[in-house]
């Protein structure tokens, strides 16, 4: 199974075209868990990053930063900026430009449920986008290892153990 | 008689060896063995394979079919295989292979125009009434003009029942009273498609020939009630007698789906005219092609692997279509240094390390330019698959295909999920579509969707004007020029 990276829609492997959104599918959005044998490794930085992650472990990639920023220990971490005394949970990204990108103060959340991990935006100004489909206000909608997380215009990609 | 190369049957080289040539029987044997592969054709060819083989195992009757190969010419047509994977991955899953197959002339010389046999069916229904009409009329006149003396022609209208107004003729004979009788053509009554295409079969049958370019061309601007079905079986008789049918649809009322399976099923094309302009200009090109054919009734019977599945064919070039999955596939004609391209698209069972055979093509048909028939070249289509290598970029013939067709689905989708009440999602679809059309370089067609979009949000209405533009649009567009791209 391959899945579009637009709108998670299922297509066979080998299939060109999402038939849903009509989107070119990329080789490297083959599903892991589909049995497929012969998917291309990933690259080296990520491979490398997800060796020395922990199972429970987050590891966001924001824009071109070489150092990932690990979460751990929290069932739910905020993402927003100009947080007034940042709790262990809340990320600011003001370090990464969260202003200029049209970050919201409080603009989503990643929650770690039981086997999934699950992204909701909490009424951004800019919107939450994932893989590039906007996400609908206050629904959690699954994260999968390798997923790109654009809040406003800042980009960011989520690294996990599955 | 077998018409082929029996080397091109068994996939071997004229000088291959005794030993290679048992090698290759044996392989193609097991492919297409009854027992081994209950699709359609496999027992059919495998009797052939083992005639061939009969022939090319006896030294002295090798001998003989060598001698005779000296002295026939070569081949005519010049097919290959492009494929979305090569080579295939190693899966423990089904997957999906493209193969864009290219038909093409091997002969690029100037040839000489074969004889036409021509049956212009016009729509004479009181919708037709006033320009409609008069460009037609003026169209066939001009095609009359243009008639030489091989050629043969014949015009039939139709409303509820059929007349013939210029029986077949040949060629130049009373050219003045074939267009006196064209001028009398007067609207009336409603749309019986199947009087019209009946009718002028008959016409086209008092001078069928397997060297000539049997067409019929139906010009409508009507629905046709009720004998829709009798149509498509006279349309599969027609293309077994070697015609092809083509039609032009007029304006917005005509049944689109139907006449697309009408024509597809003879390997004809449609056409879609919104502007009245362009009819007469439309009908003069249509006929002007059929001096540039090349072969005529180009067919394909594709006999799959045991564990093969089709899941569909659609024609790219010269002109895009659906090919409607009947056996052979017939894709009508073959123009002069006009490659034509057929995209397949096969679904594999998982598949071990090691080569595996997909399919064979037989494409089969008369280069009526040099007046051979039942010209039959095999085409097998067979790759590896291996472990572990990121697969290789497809070829971009084939993607750039592909997301036009994409394209033209995602309209077909639309229509579809309208049709059965789902109006958000139809919405939803050409939205996205008129996204992609305007990201792929084709503004206005992007803004006619977009804007197909909003109506249909605002008055749960379908236009069929705008859904034929779109469709006929997105279709042309398979077969188009490469877009110009704006910069991103």
């Amino acid at each position: 199974m391959i899945v579009c990276s637009v709108c998670r829609h299922r297509e066979v492997e080998g299939e060109l075209f999402c038939s849903e959104c009509g989107a070119r599918l990329s080789i490297d959005g083959t599903d892991q868990a589909g049995g497929t044998a012969a998917s291309p490794p990933p690259d080296p930085v990520t491979s490398d990053l997800l060796k020395r992650l922990a199972p429970g472990q987050l590891a966001l990639v924001v824009g071109d930063n070489a150092q990932p920023i690990i979460l751990e220990g929290r069932s739910e971490y905020l993402l927003g900026r100009d947080f007034s005394s940042p709790a262990a949970h809340e990320i600011d990204l003001n370090t990464y430009g969260g202003r200029e990108s049209g970050v919201s103060r409080t603009h989503a959340a990643l929650r770690q449920e039981r086997h999934r991990v699950v992204l909701v935006d909490l009424g951004s100004t800019n919107g939450t986008r994932l893989n590039g489909s906007l996400l609908k206000t206050n629904l959690p909608t699954v994260v999968e290892s390798g997923d790109e997380i654009r809040l406003g215009r800042l980009r960011m990609r989520i690294n996990f153990v599955p | 008689m077998f018409g082929g190369d029996l080397y091109n049957l068994l996939g071997v080289q004229r000088e291959a060896s005794n030993s290679e040539i048992r090698a290759a029987y044996h392989q193609a044997a097991r492919r297409f063995h009854p027992d081994a592969n209950s699709n359609p054709g496999a027992a059919e060819e495998f009797k052939l394979i083992a005639d061939a083989y009969a022939v090319l195992s006896d030294a002295d009757r090798r001998a003989a079919y060598d001698a005779s190969l000296e002295n026939s010419a070569a081949p005519l047509l010049t097919v290959r295989a492009t494929f979305s994977r090569s080579p295939l991955p190693v899966l423990t899953e089904p997957q999906v292979l493209y193969a864009l197959i290219g038909i093409e002339p091997a002969i690029a010389d100037d040839l000489p125009t074969p004889p036409v046999n021509l049956c212009l069916v016009v729509d004479r229904s009181t919708s037709m009434q006033g320009q409609r009409l008069d460009q037609v009329k003026a169209a066939a006149m001009a095609v009359i003009d243009s008639l030489r003396d091989v050629d043969s022609f014949s015009v039939i209208a139709f409303s509820d029942k059929a007349e013939v107004v210029v029986p077949a003729q040949r060629g130049t004979a009373e050219k003045t009273l074939a267009k006196a009788r064209v001028s009398t053509i007067s609207a009336g009554g409603g749309t019986e498609i199947l009087q019209g295409v009946l009718c002028g079969l008959t016409e086209l049958h008092r001078n069928l020939s397997s060297s000539a370019i049997n067409h019929l061309l139906l010009l409508t601007d009507g629905r046709t009630y009720g004998d829709e079905e009798d149509c498509l079986l006279l349309a599969s008789l027609a293309a077994s007698d070697g015609i092809v049918v083509s039609a032009l649809g007029i304006g917005d009322e005509w049944n689109d789906r139907f006449v697309d399976e009408l024509a597809g099923r003879t390997g004809g094309t449609v056409g879609y005219i919104s502007s009245l302009d362009n009819v007469a200009a439309f009908i003069g090109e249509h006929v002007h092609r059929l001096g540039n054919v090349y072969a005529e009734r180009v067919t394909i019977q594709a006999m799959l692997d045991a564990r093969t599945q089709l899941a569909t064919v659609f024609k790219v070039q010269p002109e895009a279509g659906p090919v409607p999955d009947n056996q052979p596939l017939r894709l009508g004609t073959l123009f002069k240094r006009k490659p034509a391209a057929i995209l397949f698209k096969f679904v594999l069972p998982p598949l071990p390390a090691g080569d595996h055979c997909i399919a064979r093509l037989v494409i089969t048909s008369d280069v009526v330019s040099v007046g051979r028939r039942g010209e039959r070249v095999t085409l097998d289509l067979a790759l590896p698959a291996v472990i572990n290598t990121p697969p290789p970029a497809p070829p971009p013939a084939l993607v750039e295909a592909l997301s036009r067709l994409s394209q033209y689905q995602m309209q077909e989708r639309a229509w579809q999920q309208a049709a059965q009440g789902d109006l958000e999602g139809a919405v939803t679809r050409l939205r996205t579509l008129g996204t992609r059309l305007m990201a792929g370089g084709q503004p206005e067609l992007a803004r006619l969707t977009l804007n197909e979009a909003a109506r249909l949000e605002r008055t749960s209405l379908l236009s069929e004007e705008a859904k034929k533009q779109i469709k006929y649009g997105t279709r042309a567009l398979i077969s188009g020029p490469a877009p110009r791209r704006q910069p991103q």
